[in-house]
């Protein structure tokens, strides 16, 4: 649906080499990154505020590399919101169907059903002054939909947002992804990018490093920046469930990890990160709430230590250093346990 | 309001405290000097002279016009200003100011040289039937050309504070240049606007020396305070400059309320 062909642009000692990418109808495209890796740059492009020095893009087959801005159908939400400060929360949301023309009774129905959604009904005709973080990023995306977009540009929607509010728009996103937008999804954060999307970009120093799907990526990065940036592979889809003050996580074929995070219950993702993992030759005694015996499945060489793959009936990588490989005679089909404590699991909703 | 508070008596305070009551004293003396020695009765009947109160409002409405007009290039141009950048803008945003600091009589003959009959912009004018010697539009162009800098100057800086990003905003929600600057940007500099309207009004009402080239007659209220000095004295042009003074202080309080930052 939409196509970047060898996007490159010099802007101010920075510049953004040879980017091509491709987004279906749909998608939820993650394009993860540090500050200054070029993403929010490459959103403006895309969104049409800049425009490319080289390169093409396409949308839906059509060339709109130098299309105005106001014919792409593609809203882009500001990290800092951008919302008419002299405009009511209605009159923000009313702002493009007033442009279209629509009749007052048409705009009327759209804002409501939007404001039920959105879940800002009660903030309807405030001052956009008086809105918090969270509150103004709804009131953005409900302008963003009244527009009815092809494709949602959000740029760091999370950044400048509470942790628990960030949690409440993530669902919200989710939502908005599940009734059929495409959105391209700009952020540092990977738990967004595991969380939220199906496809993941990852750009580093104006250069896009790896895209594809979220699984793909994470499971198999490409190289060892991608590796360090994400840092993550044991990640599993699981329930969350907390029984008289004990947290666990199930995955979805029965592994159970303990967990310290009692805040959370239901359907997520569970993280543990591969440092925190313990391999033991015996079955250990120690204060580690969670031990698993599985059996060595890969020993992978890395640039520091070694990688080992531990199938306890889901594959685990762990990070050791390559004397614990000899001190232990590790090697594959090598039955061990592994251990890490209930605090290593992290469970991300 | 915080009360003054001497919270210690040093040499440093008293010299401060004093050198900024003679300036106040300098400032005020002479405005409420104007209206101890001029009777309320003087002004009262200044008021209803007829060639006082014509003049008067001559003066208004020219600056009023003066300024209308001239808001319909001021405006466009402080925005071009205020979003493009382009070599020697910083001069040109200088060189703007120009008809401030030139003396007055100055531009006015500057601007003579440019309007009589003999130019381009005289003969053209005068195919419009528009006669700028001696006539209330020479004098609009006149308050204009030494008055316009304000208005321009306002607006740049009020389009200088609303963020580039709400713009882009509004185009990504569809809305086309002409939209976006009527709907948004305007709106939201406006305060800055009709601010520099309104020094670019007080200024227009009060310049002498470039309408006294351009136009003597007819006559507006510093001309005709003027021609009140030369040809009666002091006593004579008090209660027209009294009566004045006081139109002008309500169009300061006007520009002071307008200036006010938050709403």
């Amino acid at each position: 649906m939409l196509k970047l062909q060898n996007i490159s642009k010099n802007y101010e000692n920075f510049c953004l080499n040879n980017i091509s990418l491709e987004i279906e109808k749909g998608d939820y495209l993650v394009l993860l990154g540090k500050s200054g890796s070029g993403k929010s740059m490459l959103c403006e492009i895309i969104a049409g505020i800049r425009t490319p020095d080289s390169g093409n893009i396409y949308f839906k087959d059509r060339n709109i590399t130098y299309e105005n801005i106001q014919n792409r159908k593609i809203v882009m939400l500001f990290q800092d919101f951008a919302l008419f400060p002299h405009f009511n929360v209605r009159q923000n949301i009313e702002f493009s169907l007033e442009l279209q023309k629509k009749s007052k009774k048409e705009i009327k129905q759209i804002v409501d059903n939007l404001a039920v959604e959105l879940d800002i009904e009660n903030l309807i005709n405030q001052p956009i002054q008086k809105l918090s973080g969270g509150e103004k990023q709804r009131v953005a995306l409900a302008r963003a939909l009244a527009y009815n977009p092809e494709i949602l540009l959000l740029d760091e929607p999370l950044s400048s947002i509470d942790v628990n509010n960030a949690s409440s728009i993530r669902q919200l996103l989710k939502k908005i992804s599940n009734n059929g937008i495409t959105i391209i999804h700009v952020t540092h954060d990977y738990e967004d990018a595991l969380i939220l999307g199906n496809k993941v970009a990852v750009l580093n120093n104006g250069n896009l490093v790896q895209a594809g799907k979220i699984d793909e990526v994470f499971q198999h990065p490409k190289n060892e920046f991608i590796a360090g940036f994400i840092g993550i592979k044991n990640y599993f889809r699981a329930k969350f469930f907390v029984n008289e003050g004990l947290a666990y996580a199930l995955t979805e074929n029965n592994i159970k990890f303990y967990s310290t995070s009692t805040e959370k219950q239901g359907d997520g993702f569970v993280l543990i990160h591969s440092e925190d993992i313990i391999i033991n030759t015996e079955m250990p005694h120690s204060s580690a709430r969670n031990i698993l015996k599985g059996e060595i499945i890969k020993i992978q060489k890395q640039k520091h230590g070694y990688e080992i793959t531990v199938n306890v009936g889901v594959e685990l990588y762990v990070q050791i250093t390559k004397k614990s490989v000899f001190e232990l005679d590790l090697h594959e089909n090598k039955t061990v346990f592994i251990s890490f404590k209930a605090s290593a699991v992290k469970f991300l909703k | 309001m915080q009360a003054i508070r001497f919270k210690k008596i040093n040499s440093f305070n008293v010299v401060f405290l004093f050198v900024s009551s003679l300036l106040l004293l300098f400032i005020f003396a002479p405005i409420l000097g104007i209206y101890i020695k001029t009777s309320t009765l003087d002004i009262f009947r200044a008021s209803i002279d007829k060639e006082v109160h014509e003049s008067i409002q001559l003066t208004l409405a020219i600056s009023a016009i003066s300024t209308l007009l001239f808001s319909i290039l001021a405006i466009p141009f402080a925005y071009y200003l205020a979003r493009h950048d382009f070599m020697f803008k910083s001069v040109l945003l200088g060189l703007i100011n120009l008809p401030i600091v030139i003396p007055h009589t100055a531009a006015g003959i500057a601007l003579l040289g440019f309007i009589n009959r003999d130019t381009l912009v005289g003969k053209f004018g005068e195919m419009l039937g528009l006669n700028f010697i001696g006539t209330s539009a020479g004098i609009m162009i006149a308050m204009a050309f030494v008055s316009v800098p304000f208005l321009i100057n306002a607006a740049y800086n009020g389009f200088k504070e609303v963020p580039e990003r709400i713009e882009n905003a509004a185009y990504t929600l569809g809305a086309t240049k002409w939209q976006t600057f009527f709907k948004i940007s305007l709106p939201l500099a406006w305060r800055s606007i009709v601010s520099g309207g309104v020094m670019m009004f007080a200024r227009g009402i009060s310049e002498f020396g470039a309408v006294v080239i351009i136009a003597y007659h007819p006559m507006t209220a510093p001309v005709l305070i003027y021609e009140r000095f030369t040809s009666f004295g002091l006593k004579y042009s008090q209660p027209v400059a009294a009566l004045f003074i006081l139109i002008s202080l309500i169009v300061l309080i006007m520009f002071l309320y307008t200036s006010r930052k938050n709403k």
